[in-house]
């Protein structure tokens, strides 16, 4: 089904995605134990001991490593699906294992367990030291747990709260959506939530564990007028509790879904060509997501592999554009309390009106790279079958100055894109796409008619190049996108203001 | 598979029986991955792990629950059983909910010929020794190919079972190598990235790895340069992978859920014409020697060989046990399923026939038209048909390929597409489970400038 995730993407190792016949498969890793208040430790739930911990770096630290770390996580899920009016299946799942990295250098050893006794636990230890390929040592230093200072404020916890009240959330939407409007023929919803434990110790005398909750309630919907079929999507969620839900209600989501939907009935072919092109605050932000943020990501720019690759200081955006990436905005869904090598979240000033400020980086890259270069609280992996690489969290471009009203008005022939879809990007080149849901036509500084089967397309420093007005009403998404690199998933978030662009190129049939 | 292993999975079903579920069943799935990539001639990672899961699915009066764990100790197979009987009882009550009937386990054939012991005891010193042949290789072949952004090779051996509460218990073993190479070519201020890569069963079937890192140069090469194009609507050529990814769509669309939920553009096509006779498509799960050959699905029911597009014409919609009880049809067979996810409808190998054009002459008689080469995005809807994807190529000129483009769209709607496709290339192209040859659409329209 198309349902569920808006995933942004980059092109390279698509390949390797989608063939997994067993084990290396992913699995939402969701929530888990509720014993975990600030100061108390998970040791207990996962039965890890320090002193097993402390042996597994030790060993991780033989064969001449330099930098140890080990992972472990618990995370315990719940998904609940309506379909066809009624609840069509529930689920839930427990991801835990530990993952152990070695680094030598340039070189990763990485290796994974889901089983927990002692004797895997220091196999897979061994394992990922096999790297280094020498002899070595690591004398323990007393470790100091630690839990991660919790970022959002929640008040009911989602994995606690009882099935019961996910399913009238979604039987609620059911009802808001196909009331909305007639022509409303199909409605699914999804709830998922994810409770996660987490633990990083490292050589470095690291040793920080943390509780998160995951959550997001979101609507896939069809309207049909007999002759045309329709798509909606809306949702919305974070590291949330239930409460979120009060004032961001099911209603309400259901009949953002349903307005989008029905608003590109029998809508008419978008122009296709270079145009002027005005996005719609919030969601769009996707663009920034594409258009620049992969191609900030250290490991490409240390390969010399994108095109911002040793451009820091160097003029590659509009100077009305400042983009920034920020970690600690609470209750975001591409917020955490911890990156997954235990490094703190960051708000980080990407570009600076117009100028390249500065990559994401996790430990590794910034270690290689130098200089100084130091980790951002950027490395995040999926779960623990997975080594971290740098990665988003929030990414959003800083209000200007125009309204809302001034953007659209300044537009005499355009296009209005309203609600999107996923989009993708090429690091090499700097090629990306992003799905317009929602599209209208501009005429004359007015929105008139909705169009259908718009695609965005453009280079990221050309189409930052071409922002000619940013309006003060920048906001993020309502914590629905997932981004996925070299096969990895994690949760994010995109904002942006309402922005006019210049000489975009739309895909549409209308040539 | 152990005996012993196989008993353990089955006491999930029994307790959730004694519990009071009608019906259950357990997918178990033990993996082993190596991965092993290079960088300047030297190991850059090594990611290694052993791993295995459960997933059980419980039906309680007609109702769905489904929970899984990679926690396998005694005590993690009793939480997960009361979880899932538990989280049962809040799911609707829907007849369609169950079991195949066991009179289909009945047809399984031989299982398809899918692990190699050669695959199962690479070791890391030829997945190393590889990736550093397919770096040098690709350095070697042309001074603008600055860089390997990543070259990599693995293998993965995998063991599943499906136990049900009718009696199946069964079970195979796969096993697949894979090598890959992604570089970036660099000219004047331009970089292209590209890559190419090769999955095999069985260790002989693999293609040369200095070939695969050649393949990945050519493809960055011919894009060094690459401008936007004029606006228009134009033939248009597919390469094999675009091939494959429209396939993949089609695959999307003749899902029996969106056909119960009408949310497919060929949804009332069965035994109609929805592309141009020279379009033959088939799913078959029975093949030696393919990556997605397997003896039974998610559900336990027997893989076979069916025609999907046969000349042009509809054959089938794929459907799961609850799908096919919902349209009074026969389950086709496909239902993908990982220990930590339900079943759901899939394919097994997909593939579009070799046509009778030579793929070189699929450019002949082409005055202006475009080459695809790499395509963006996930702007297939299979609801309506619509289609816009961002895209790259190369230009076609008189009959020949002249200069690359990119940040380009092709779009059209995909029931016009398939019945635009005027020649089909005789160079079926294999990548996992999916094959395809190149083809030819009458027009398209492609947006650029």
């Amino acid at each position: 089904m198309p349902h569920s995730d808006v995933t942004m993407s980059i092109t390279r190792r698509e390949f390797l995605q989608g063939l997994a016949v067993a084990g290396t498969i992913a699995g939402v890793g969701l929530g888990s134990p509720k014993m975990l208040s600030a100061g108390a430790s998970g040791l207990g739930h996962l039965q890890i001991d320090r002193d097993l911990i402390e042996k597994a770096l030790v060993k991780a630290m033989a064969r001449g490593g330099e930098f140890a770390e080990f992972f472990a996580e618990d995370s315990l899920g719940t998904n609940v699906q309506l379909d066809e009016k009624k609840i069509r299946s529930a689920s839930v799942g427990v991801t835990r294992g530990v993952g152990v990295r070695v680094i030598k250098g340039i070189k990763v050893g990485y290796a994974y367990s889901d089983d927990l006794s002692p004797e895997a636990i220091l196999r897979t230890a061994d394992t990922a030291a096999m790297i280094a390929g020498g002899g070595g040592s690591w004398t323990p230093q007393p470790l100091d747990p630690r839990m991660a200072a919790p970022l959002s404020p929640v008040k009911i916890n989602l994995v606690d709260v009882p099935v019961k009240k996910k399913v009238d959330m979604l039987l609620a939407c059911d009802e808001k959506a196909r009331s909305f409007d007639e022509r409303i023929v199909q409605v699914m919803g999804r709830f998922v939530d994810v409770g996660s434990y987490r633990l990083v110790a490292n050589t470095e005398g690291l040793f920080l564990e943390d509780y998160d909750v995951l959550a997001r309630l979101s609507v896939y919907l069809i309207a049909s007028n007999g002759t045309d079929r329709r798509t909606g999507f809306f949702g919305g969620g974070g590291h949330i509790g239930l409460e979120h839900y009060i004032d961001f209600t099911p209603e309400l989501i259901a009949e953002t879904a349903a307005k989008s939907a029905v608003a590109t009935l029998g809508a008419v072919d978008a122009p296709a060509g270079e145009q002027t092109v005005v996005l719609a605050n919030g969601w769009s932000g996707i663009l920034l997501h594409e258009a620049i943020g992969h191609g900030l990501e250290a490991d490409f720019n240390r390969k010399g592999a994108s095109l911002y690759s040793g451009k820091i200081g160097q003029k590659v955006a509009s100077e009305l554009c400042t983009v920034i990436d920020d970690a600690t905005l609470p209750n975001r869904r591409g917020s955490f309390n911890m990156d997954d090598e235990g490094g703190m979240p960051q708000r980080k000033v990407l570009i600076e009106n117009g100028i390249l400020r500065g990559y994401l980086f996790d430990k590794l890259n910034a270690k290689i790279m130098g200089g100084d270069f130091k980790s951002t609280g950027s490395g995040r992996r999926e779960n623990f079958r997975n080594y971290p690489m740098p990665r988003m969290s929030n990414t959003f471009l800083a209000p200007g100055k125009s309204t809302k009203e001034e953007v659209i008005q300044s537009v005499k022939k355009g296009l209005y894109a309203k609600m999107f879809g996923g989009g993708q990007v090429d690091i090499a080149n700097g090629n990306f796409v992003f799905e317009v849901a929602e599209a209208y036509l501009i005429e004359n500084g007015e929105i008139t008619r909705p169009v259908k089967n718009a695609m965005l397309t453009g280079v990221g420093p050309v189409v930052l190049q071409n922002v000619s007005m940013v309006a003060d009403d920048a906001e993020l998404d309502p914590g629905i996108g997932t981004c996925g690199k070299n096969g990895q998933s994690v949760p994010v978030g995109v904002g942006l203001p309402h922005l006019r662009i210049e000489n975009m190129t739309v895909g549409g049939t209308q040539a | 598979m152990d005996k012993k292993e196989l008993d353990r999975i089955g006491r999930l079903i029994d307790r959730v029986k004694r519990a009071g579920a009608g019906q259950a069943d357990a997918f178990y799935e033990w993996g082993r991955n190596t991965e092993i990539t290079a960088r300047n001639g030297e190991v850059e990672n090594l990611t290694q792990a052993v791993s295995n899961g459960v997933g059980l699915r419980v039906f309680y009066e007609n109702r769905l629950g489904f929970g899984y764990t990679s926690d396998l100790s005694d005590k993690g197979l009793q939480d997960l059983a009361d979880r899932v009987f538990a989280i049962a009882k809040e799911t609707a009550v829907d007849e369609n909910n169950g079991l195949p009937d066991i009179s289909l386990w009945r047809e399984r054939g031989k299982t398809p010929d899918v692990f190699d012991s050669q695959v199962e005891s690479l070791g890391n010193d030829w997945m190393l020794n590889t990736s550093i042949e397919m770096e040098k290789a690709a350095l070697a072949y042309d001074k603008r190919i600055k860089t390997c952004e990543e070259v990599g090779a693995g293998n993965n051996i995998a063991r599943v079972a499906l136990l049900n509460s009718d009696g199946l218990i069964d079970h195979y073993q796969k096993s697949y190598v894979w090598i890959y190479a992604v570089v970036v070519a660099e000219q004047d201020d331009d970089k292209q990235s590209n890559w190419k890569v090769d999955y095999a069963t069985h260790f002989a079937d693999l293609r040369d790895p200095s070939w695969i890192a050649q393949q990945a140069c050519q493809k960055a090469l011919r894009m060094l340069g690459a401008q936007k194009t004029e606006t228009a609507a134009m033939p248009v050529v597919f390469e094999s992978d675009m091939t494959k990814a429209l396939l993949s769509n089609i695959l999307e669309a003749i899902n029996g859920d969106l056909i119960y939920k009408k949310s497919s553009f060929l949804l009332d096509k069965l035994g109609t014409q929805v592309a141009s006779p020279l379009v033959t498509i088939v799913d078959d799960g029975t093949l030696d020697r393919r990556i997605s050959s397997k003896p039974f699905d998610g559900e336990g029911l027997p893989t076979k060989r069916q025609p999907v597009i046969d000349r042009g014409i509809l054959k089938r919609y794929m459907y799961d046990n609850y799908t096919a009880k919902k349209a009074s049809a026969k389950p086709t067979g496909t239902a993908g399923r990982s220990y930590n996810s339900l079943p759901s409808i899939g394919s097994t190998n997909f593939y579009m026939e070799a046509g009778k054009t030579a793929a070189a002459d699929l450019l002949k008689g082409i005055d202006k038209g475009l080459l695809v080469t790499s395509m963006m995005g996930s702007g297939a809807n299979v609801v309506n048909g619509e289609y816009s994807r961002g895209a790259g190529g190369i230009l076609i000129e008189n009959g020949e390929l002249t200069k690359p483009v990119q940040s380009i769209t092709v779009s059209g709607n995909m029931l016009d597409m398939l019945a635009d496709i005027d020649a089909v290339g005789d160079d079926l192209d294999w990548r996992g489970g999916s094959g395809a040859p190149s083809i030819r659409f009458g027009k398209l329209t492609v947006s650029g400038k």
